[in-house]
Formats: structure tokens, sequence, C-alpha cells
């Protein structure tokens, strides 16, 4: 024992001479802190945090709590010591329900010495990173689609253009000012023009001509815009950032819409799938704890304890649907996803880079067709079907066969 | 002359331009649709996750009936609780019910591992998954068995099943099958990070949803 604590001794001393941030502390932490953080964040962190009650209390302030025997006791065989009859060991494990904290036989003393010295240091490092990962979410926002101040930038530029036209005007009239003949004001003039134009043929043509085109022009794509739905992108009731959640964090899509190779509908994930992160995640790095708590607010989670609200009356959360293919063709998920193998993103685009989603894919039967005449089925290792398949390549003179060859086309196999 | 019809042109051009904008779609608007209430386009039937006065709750969305195991389903009835975990580290090996050990399968399971695991696990099993990696947790344990000494393939499934700790329950996005797929697969990651051989698990013929079920997952 004595040998173990000069050793600790000296170790702290070791440090205490290294270290010049932390002199002032140093003299009085049981052990290394940043070796600490490290089997906290291996060993701990699942369970504990520092500031806040999770599945186990908050481990911050431990040491003035309780003292370090008592901490390596618990920590090395907590149902041992609970069995020994300790009372404040019953008395944390009643107040936590019963949640069972596994036995760490594996952290010698000295780890847990250097745990503790961690909860004592705290996360020192933590704030600058933090400033700028917010910094980064800022950045983000104004990353947006911004279809909306185009307007705004037309209207500048007009207003821009008449202020140009008067003073053009002005200046005019004051050389004519200058010369001594009689000036006009800026209506006279467009209506000599007028005048003039509407006298000459040509003109008349041609005006007649673009505003036909334009017309005609505008009808046209107004038409071929009806039940075309391409870049809808409704606001939905949690400002969820699909640009964080698949791409940053590299979530499977399929983590979430596990449905996709099970059925015909990608299910939206209910509030369960949320919570097996945001259990522990409970603030974000862009808009902080406002849209995580409408999360909680549906499932009646409480962030202060972390745990959930007996006889809570749960809400679904209303989210905006954005594909709305029409009731009279019918599409699988399943199909697509399983035997097509086809990637999420070939028809819902670069999902990972989108902060709100919108509908990449115009959904028409024009875009199905062409990808039906396009892919190619995967007919290798189908030796019980390798006639057939011959056959299809030869009387479609190619080397490979697509979905329209096997039907892909017939209106039966979406219309009925 | 060519003046004037220069400037009607401009006075043209610039109307379009704001004619053009100002007519830009809401995006936040779905669009136009031709006779969208006919029945063919827009069928009065009850859509997947549709809002339903038909139902007290107010969603259509229901739940299988009390009792019922939809087909290709198994019910797994041991409750969320530390007796139960305690007793699933007791039973060794594979319930019949659970999918022959093979190859098809050891694959099937890699492939939802990295679906569902990967991201805190680790790809190799030892905790460090890229959200562990990037900060984000902390304190996934590695498989290995000096960290998890007791586990045994019926508790790994408890575990996905109910979750532990701040890990939640995959029960709703993992059929039971493929759970077991993952659990094979996943002592093949702790037989790799142990450098032993994966061992030979008798099959156990105590059948996981032996008891009368009260509860069915999907």
């Amino acid at each position: 024992m004595n040998k173990q604590r000069f050793f600790y001794r000296l170790l702290i001393g070791l440090f205490f001479a290294s270290s010049v941030v932390f002199a002032q502390d140093e003299a009085d932490l049981p052990g290394d802190p940043d070796n600490g953080k490290k089997i906290f964040n291996a060993q701990c962190g699942a369970c504990h945090k520092l500031d806040k009650k999770m599945v186990g209390p908050a481990l911050g302030g431990v040491a003035d709590k309780y003292s370090m025997d008592w901490i390596i006791a618990w920590t090395q065989d907590n149902a041992a010591l609970r069995a020994s009859g300790d009372k404040d060991a019953i008395a944390i494990f009643e107040e936590y329900n019963g949640a069972i904290m596994p036995a760490f036989p594996n952290l010698s003393e000295q780890d847990i010495k250097d745990i503790v010295a961690y909860t004592i240091v705290g996360d020192k490092k933590k704030a600058p990173a933090g400033d700028a990962a917010s910094a980064d979410g800022v950045a983000a926002a104004s990353d947006d689609r911004s279809s909306g101040s185009n307007i705004w930038v037309t209207l500048g530029l007009s207003f821009f253009l008449i202020v140009l036209i008067a003073i053009l005007a002005k200046v005019k009239n004051t050389l004519k000012v200058i010369k001594g003949e009689p000036t006009s004001t800026l209506l006279d003039d467009a209506s000599v023009f007028t005048r003039v134009a509407v006298r000459n043929q040509k003109v008349i043509a041609v005006v007649t001509l673009v505003v036909a085109v334009f017309l005609l022009q505008q009808l046209y794509w107004g038409l071929m815009s009806i039940g075309v739905e391409e870049g809808y992108q409704p606001e939905q009731p949690i400002a969820f950032s699909h640009a964080l959640h698949a791409g940053e964090n590299q979530i499977d899509c399929q983590y979430c819409h596990y449905g996709a190779e099970k059925g015909k509908h990608s299910n939206i994930p209910s509030a369960n799938v949320c919570m097996n992160c945001h259990t522990y995640v409970q603030e974000g790095s862009k808009y902080g704890e406002k849209e995580i708590d409408k999360i909680y607010a549906a499932v009646g989670f409480d962030r202060e304890t972390s745990s959930y609200i007996e006889g809570y009356e749960q809400k679904p959360i209303k989210w905006v649907r954005i594909h709305n293919l029409p009731d009279l063709a019918y599409f699988s998920h399943a199909q697509h996803v399983n035997a097509g193998n086809i990637e999420c993103q070939t028809c819902h685009g670069p999902v990972e880079e989108m902060e709100v989603l919108y509908q990449y894919s115009p959904l028409t039967m024009g875009w199905c067709i062409n990808c039906h005449r396009e892919s190619e089925v995967d007919v290798e290792n189908n030796g019980y079907y390798e006639e057939v398949h011959a056959k299809m390549k030869e009387k479609h003179n190619t080397d490979k066969v697509t979905v329209d060859m096997i039907g892909g086309l017939e209106c039966g196999k979406c219309h009925y | 002359m060519n003046r004037s019809i220069n400037v009607i042109f401009v006075m043209i051009a610039l109307s379009a331009l704001v004619v053009s904008s100002a007519c830009s779609r809401d995006k936040s608007k779905p669009g136009r649709e031709f006779m969208a209430d006919t029945d063919m386009y827009r069928n009065p039937k009850v859509k997947t996750y549709e809002a339903s006065n038909l139902f007290s709750d107010g969603t259509s969305a229901r739940l299988p009936e009390e009792g019922t195991v939809p087909r290709g389903y198994t019910t797994y009835n041991k409750p969320n609780t530390n007796e139960a975990y305690f007793a699933s580290l007791e039973k060794k090996g594979y319930p019949d019910i659970a999918p022959k050990k093979n190859e098809a399968n050891l694959k099937e399971g890699e492939r939802l591992y990295i679906r569902f695991c990967n991201n805190c696990h680790g790809v190799k099993g030892d905790g460090n998954g890229n959200l562990v990696e990037q900060g984000k947790f902390a304190g996934v344990p590695t498989y290995d068995s000096q960290r998890l000494p007791d586990i045994t393939p019926q508790s790994i499934f408890h575990v996905i099943t109910h979750g532990k700790g701040v890990m939640g329950s995959h029960a709703a996005q993992i059929q039971s099958a493929d759970r077991w797929r993952i659990v094979q697969y996943v002592l093949s990651l702790r037989a790799e990070l142990d450098g032993v051989e994966v061992e030979d698990d008798q099959v156990e013929d105590e059948a996981v949803s032996e008891d009368d079920s009260e509860e069915t997952e999907g």
C-alpha cells in the first residue's frame, strides 16, 4: 500500500511538473484526468454523463459525495457492495429503480482514480469545439435553397433600370436646353416611340410573335406541370436534417426507413427509432434542444431525468408526405430495392446533402418508363431461364436484358 | 426608328423577366393536379399513415390484434427486466427457432450489422463506430471477452430486442430471424477480437417462443 501510494504521489508529481494549464488543480487530483477521460468514454459514457442524469447518475462531483474507497468498491463490483449491506449503495440502487450497473473488475484502482480525476476536471476543452460546431451550423443554414429571394433581385433590377431611364431623360433635356431646343418629358418621348412603332408593320409583327411565343410557352409549361410535383419541399413539423443524419453521421437510409426492402411502402420511422439515438443525444448541433424536444413531447420523455414519463399520452408526429404518386399507379419499394437493387439516391437524389428534403424526381410516367427501358436485369447465374433470356436477347438484337423485355412496360404492371 | 424598336424589345424582355419570376412555383405547396378528386387520381381510401376519424386515436395505422402473430414472425416474450437479462446469460447456444449457422446467414447478418449496428459498435465490433469517433456517442463496449465476459447468443438477442442502457430496442426495425443472423455475426466479430475460432455452439432444445405469448413484435 505504501509503495503504491509513493508511486501515485510520484505520478502526480510528474504530472504537476509537466502540466502548465491545470497546475492549480493537479495537486488535489487523485489521478490522471486525460487517461480517465479515455476510460470514461470507452466504459462509462454509455450510461453516465458528467453534468446530466442518463441511465445512471451524473458523475460530476461524485468525489464530493462518496469516499474514494467506496467509489472503487462500487465500480469494481457494486452487487457485492450492496450484498454487504452498504446503505449508500442500496440507496442509489433503489433511486434508479434497480437499474443494474455491470461490475468492472478489469478496472484497477488507479484506473478508477483517473476516472474520478476526470470527473473533477471535466471537459475544459469542450467549449471552443462547441463554438466551432455552432458556427458550422449557421453556415449551413444560410446555404439553404433560396428561391424566394429571386423575386427581390428582379424587382431591385427593375427599379434600378427605371431610375437609369429617368436619369438619361434628365441628361437629354439638359443637353437640349444647352442647345436651345424645346425639352420633352419622358411620357412625350414614349408616345412618340409608340406612335412610330404602331405605324410600322414590321414592329407589330415582331412584337406579336414574341408575345405569342411567350404566352404559348407559359401555357405549355403550365399544362406540363400539372400533377408533376418535382421540387416539392414542404416545411416539416420537426426541422429534421437528412444532411446531418444521412450525410455527416452516415446512418444508413434503411436504418430508419427499414420497411423499404420489406414492403410496398418505405416507412416513416416511428419515434422510437428517433429515441434509439436521442435518448443519449439530447442536444442538436444546430437547433440545440428545440427540435429534439418535439420528439420528447411526442413520446413523453423527460429530459431532466432521462426517462419516460409514466402514463403519458403519446402523440404522433405529423410529418408532411412529399411523394404523392397518384393512386392509379402501383409502386412497390421492395421490388425496386430487392429485385432491382436500386440505390435510394437513384430516385430520391442526393438526400444526404439535403438540409430540407425535397422531391428530386418528377414521378411522371415517362420517367418510370424511361428507367424501365434502360435498366438492365441481372440474369447471371439464373440457369433455369437461360434459354428464355437468350431468346430475348436474340429477339431484341442486343446483349443485355432490360426491364421492358420482361414486361416492365405492360400497362397492367402498374395500372390495375 | 431602330432605336424605338430597341426600346420596345427592352420593355418586353423586362416584363417577361418579371412575369416569369413572379409565376415561379411556391416549393412549399405540392402543385396543381387535374381533377384530382376523381376516383382515379386520388382514391377516397385511407392512405398509409393518414389521419382517420374511424378510430378513437385518430390514426389509420393499427396494431395487430392482441394474441395474434403475423405470418413469418415469431414472438419473444421475455420481458425487459434485469432478471430476464441475467436468465439469458445463463442459456448457452442458440434456440432451435433461430436460423441455422451457415455462410449465407452469416453474410446476411453482416449486411444487417453494417446497417443497424455499425454506426456505434464499429465495423470490427470494437465499439469505435463513426458516431463514437465523431464524439457523438461514448461508452460503446467492445465485444471482446475481456469487456463482456458473459454474453451468450441469447443475451445478445435479448439486448437487440429490448435494448440496454442507452441502446434502444431494435425489435421494430429488425425481425427476429434477422436478429439471430446479426447475433451470429456479432459472435464472429467477438471471436476475431479475441483471436479465436468461433465456438460451435450447440443448439439448445428450448424454443424461445415456447411460453404463451403476450406481446407481438413488428
